[in-house]
């Protein structure tokens, strides 16, 4: 028998801790050793610095907050800010999941690793994000507010900071764990699909109805909101502000009972995080097939038998045949099965319907900012873009060891990247129909100018998208997991510079269309527009030309990163 | 004389101050049945993934049916097959549309492809698996869909990285009986395998590499006599009688050296 090591399973446990930790270090340190790593790294604290500034920032606001509400006797108004905060802790992370990346700890699972420390690793891990950066740094800013306003409730106050930042990390990562869930299977895809609809109709009828409940509750003196707010109280983030309100009014008992309340949201999340990573621990996999029952395999002898069946009959393009069509087909299948694509295809829809509630229903006479009235639509398209830059400027990642089909096929680089471009301009075609739709329901066609606009910002943006994602997908591959939502490595210089090329683009356009408005000239923007988009075209035709030597000189670095495991 | 096949002149790579691959000159007829042999690491892959276009040589020159590789790429890639390490597929596609896909990238047309597509299945056993994902698929599996997919737009010449790696009998018998009615018919096959008894079986030509040098290079029957004269130059009459009825197996390991497996340690103490 081979020697085995006896360990306590605590001390084993500490040591697996460790040598994850430091394996994560060996990881970074050995990055460095190549230009891109360092690049990635530079990259990466670059971002975390813009975002840690403005974390400061909110953290000073926080803090003065805390301090504002401690001094005053008002700390039930930290539930405003903590709302705020929680709203931004959860929608963040959805609505930027085509660009955040996390580490994948699952493959940590081949090791002998005890369930508890699995799961800490993978909260740890998952904690790690701009969300957590910035509302740390708003709750340290609010607990130091509230310490110097008032000691005595310091230690209360970091308390229910800690128990607040928990809830938030665990519901987080519940969230996206059940969406991953429901997301890796066609049924329940299209179930959330049909959902969104329904919601996006019903909150139009629904709307007038609301107006008027609201207008006889403000004549009757508490608007509808002002009858929620006793509700929201035992919400998780109402629940920190009111406990910290009964504790500075001396009523210990009640603040404690609110802390342990919270806790209690905090420890529901873990339950419902605790089923995901319990299945993940023992081996569940979130394939497409997962759920069929396995074909039963032919008798032996009879595969000869019989004339072969052609396979079933491929979808067509439209005009687009030859290598360009199938790689276009071949695209839009990938796409259609992965749970990521579908969540950034419906996410536009779901920000458009959030925000015309904000901004964009509020738009009428006397009563809002005139400046986004009927923008929803364009907004909502800019939207749409940026969530397909994730796959625009990286795609090959998807191909993974699949590239090296591309180099040993007889096809040129400027097809198959056509082919890809042509996939991924139809997605977002779809998109801006479902958009326009949309918007439509909600607020009424958009003018005649701004849907000119929209669509050639549309056309401008993307062929900016395309000419400067092939170069990127070129230079800077990464591998993407298409089954998995977030929880992709790290792609952090190709993405400050998605994110650069997607700010210019979208800036340019909006210049166009706000200085257009502005000055009273509408149509001048769809000029503007439309010039652009002859240059985006131009320059989009001449990055073409130009990538068969870029993709032959670059193919060790392609097929070595996206062949990696 | 026919041109040859596959062939290769000085052929050079290096990965900074390795050489993977050093200035080696290969001739493979067509019609021949070629295996590419070598240790670990010895630069077999290397040289594969030259051969057909997924890697630049550093030096030297390469033909593929009388074409330059790297003057005529495109011409070469529609006349050869390939099946590299780790398979290059597509896992979300199904088999079906993986190979329709392959089959419409070498120029098929629709209804070709998937016709094609439908007796390749069939063929590899593959049929009630059709609307599987590729990334569903065992190892064999995959496998056999990988050879499918090289042979789809019926290729002059096929390369073969390992294609019975991690394969079941049952399915390396399905490869076997398609790659030898190819030859059958007149295609070249390039193949690579650590498997020695399927290349001694299969394979009508050898070569062997060894720290990217090629050691050796010709039948089987040319290769035992190379060993034959070195052994009987080193242990007379008797050796060179028991060098007739070496395996492809003592053959390598008495060109490549079983040295370094000697010098290692033969036991691990604390494993048993």
């Amino acid at each position: 028998m081979a020697e085995l090591t006896p360990r306590a399973p605590a001390s084993l446990t500490g040591q697996q801790l460790r040598a994850i930790a430091g394996v994560r270090w060996r990881l970074l340190a050995n990055s460095m050793r190549t230009t891109r790593g360092a690049l990635e790294l530079v990259s990466h604290l670059w971002v975390g610095f813009w975002f840690g500034l403005l974390g400061l920032g909110a953290a000073v606001g926080a803090g003065a907050a805390g301090w504002y509400f401690a001094t005053h006797g008002e700390l039930e108004w930290l539930a405003v800010l903590l709302w705020v905060l929680f709203l931004f802790w959860q929608g963040f992370p959805l609505a930027a999941s085509a660009f955040t990346e996390q580490t994948d700890t699952s493959n940590l699972l081949r090791f002998p690793l005890r369930y508890p420390a699995y799961v800490l690793v993978r909260i740890v891990f998952g904690a790690v994000g701009v969300e957590t950066l910035v509302g740390g740094f708003c709750l340290l800013g609010m607990v130091i507010g509230i310490g110097i306003a008032r000691p005595g409730l310091l230690a209360g106050a970091a308390l229910a900071a800690l128990l607040f930042a928990a809830f938030n990390i665990l519901l987080a990562q519940m969230i996206f764990a059940w969406l991953e869930r429901w997301l890796a299977r066609r049924r329940t895809r299209e179930i959330l699909a049909l959902g969104v609809l329904l919601l996006l109709f019903s909150i139009n009828f629904i709307r007038p109805l609301i107006e008027r409940l609201g207008g006889a509750r403000a004549e009757a003196g508490a608007s509808p909101l002002a009858r929620l707010l006793p509700l929201a109280r035992w919400l998780p983030p109402g629940l920190p502000a009111h406990a910290l309100a009964a504790a500075a009014s001396g009523r210990y008992g009640v603040g404690a009972a609110g802390l342990l309340l919270l806790a209690a949201w905090g420890l529901a999340a873990l339950a419902l995080l605790h089923l995901r990573l319990r299945a993940e621990y023992r081996g569940e996999t979130l394939m497409e097939a997962a759920g069929r029952a396995p074909a039963a395999l032919p008798p032996v002898g009879a595969a000869g038998a019989g004339a072969a069946p052609a396979a079933a009959a491929d979808f067509g393009l439209p005009g687009v045949g030859g290598p360009v069509g199938a790689v276009a087909r071949k695209e839009l299948r990938y796409l259609a099965r992965s749970p990521m694509m579908f969540f950034s295809l419906v996410m536009p829809v779901v920000l458009l319907v959030l925000f015309h509630f904000q901004f964009f229903a509020a738009a009428r006479p006397g009563r809002h900012p005139p400046h986004l009235a009927g923008l929803g639509f364009p907004i909502g398209v800019a939207y749409a873009l940026l969530v397909m830059s994730n796959l625009i400027f990286n795609c090959f990642g998807t191909d993974a060891a699949g590239v090296q089909f591309y180099f040993v096929s007889p096809v040129a680089f400027r097809q198959i990247l056509l082919g890809k471009n042509l996939a991924s301009g139809l997605i977002l075609a779809a998109e801006a129909v479902a958009l326009y739709l949309a918007a439509t329901v909600l607020d009424g066609p958009p003018a005649a100018w701004v849907l000119a606009a929209t669509v050639l910002g549309l056309g401008f943006g993307a062929l900016c998208d395309f000419a400067c994602g092939n170069l990127l997908s070129l230079y800077m591959p990464k591998k993407i997991d298409l089954s998995r939502l977030g929880r992709q490595g790290g792609r952090g210089t190709s993405g400050l510079a998605a994110l650069a090329v997607q700010g210019l683009v979208i800036g340019l356009a909006a210049i166009a269309v706000v200085g257009g408005r502005a000055y009273g000239h509408p149509w001048l923007a769809v000029l503007i527009l439309a010039l652009l988009v002859v240059a985006a075209g131009l320059g989009y035709l001449a990055v073409l030309g130009a990538v068969e030597p870029i993709a032959q000189g670059r193919r060790e670095t392609l097929i070595a990163e996206l062949s990696k495991a | 004389m026919d041109t040859p096949a596959v062939a290769t002149e000085a052929l050079t790579r290096r990965f900074g101050s390795f050489t993977a691959v050093d200035s080696v000159t290969l001739r493979v007829a067509p019609g021949q049945f070629f295996g590419f042999l070598g240790p670990n690491g010895a630069g077999k892959s290397t040289t594969i993934k030259m051969l057909t276009g997924l890697l630049a040589p550093t030096s030297g020159r390469m033909e593929v049916l009388g074409l330059d590789l790297m003057a005529h790429p495109a011409e070469v890639k529609r006349q050869i097959g390939v099946v590299p390490e780790g398979m290059a597929l597509f896992g979300r596609l199904t088999g079906a549309e993986y190979l329709n896909f392959v089959g419409q990238m070498y120029g098929l047309d629709r209804p070709t492809a998937a016709r094609r597509t439908g007796e390749l299945l069939e063929f590899m056993q593959l049929g009630d698996q059709r609307k599987k994902l590729v990334t569903d698929y065992s190892h064999g599996m995959q496998k056999k869909l990988a050879l499918a997919a090289a042979v789809i737009h019926g290729p002059r010449v096929l390369f073969l990285d390992e294609p019975f790696e991690g394969v079941d009998a049952v399915a390396a018998v399905t490869l076997k009986n398609m790659l030898q009615s190819m030859i059958a018919r007149g295609a070249t096959i390039f193949l690579t395998s650590h498997v020695l008894e399927i290349v001694e079986r299969l394979c009508s030509h050898v070569a062997i590499i060894h720290r990217g040098r090629l050691v050796a290079q010709g039948s089987l029957d040319e290769l035992r006599q190379g060993v034959e004269a070195g052994v009987g130059a080193a242990a007379g009459a008797e050796g060179a009688a028991a060098a007739e009825k070496l395996t492809l197996e003592q053959i390598f390991l008495r060109i490549v050296g079983g040295g370094a497996a000697a010098a290692a340690p033969q036991e691990l103490s604390w494993l048993s």
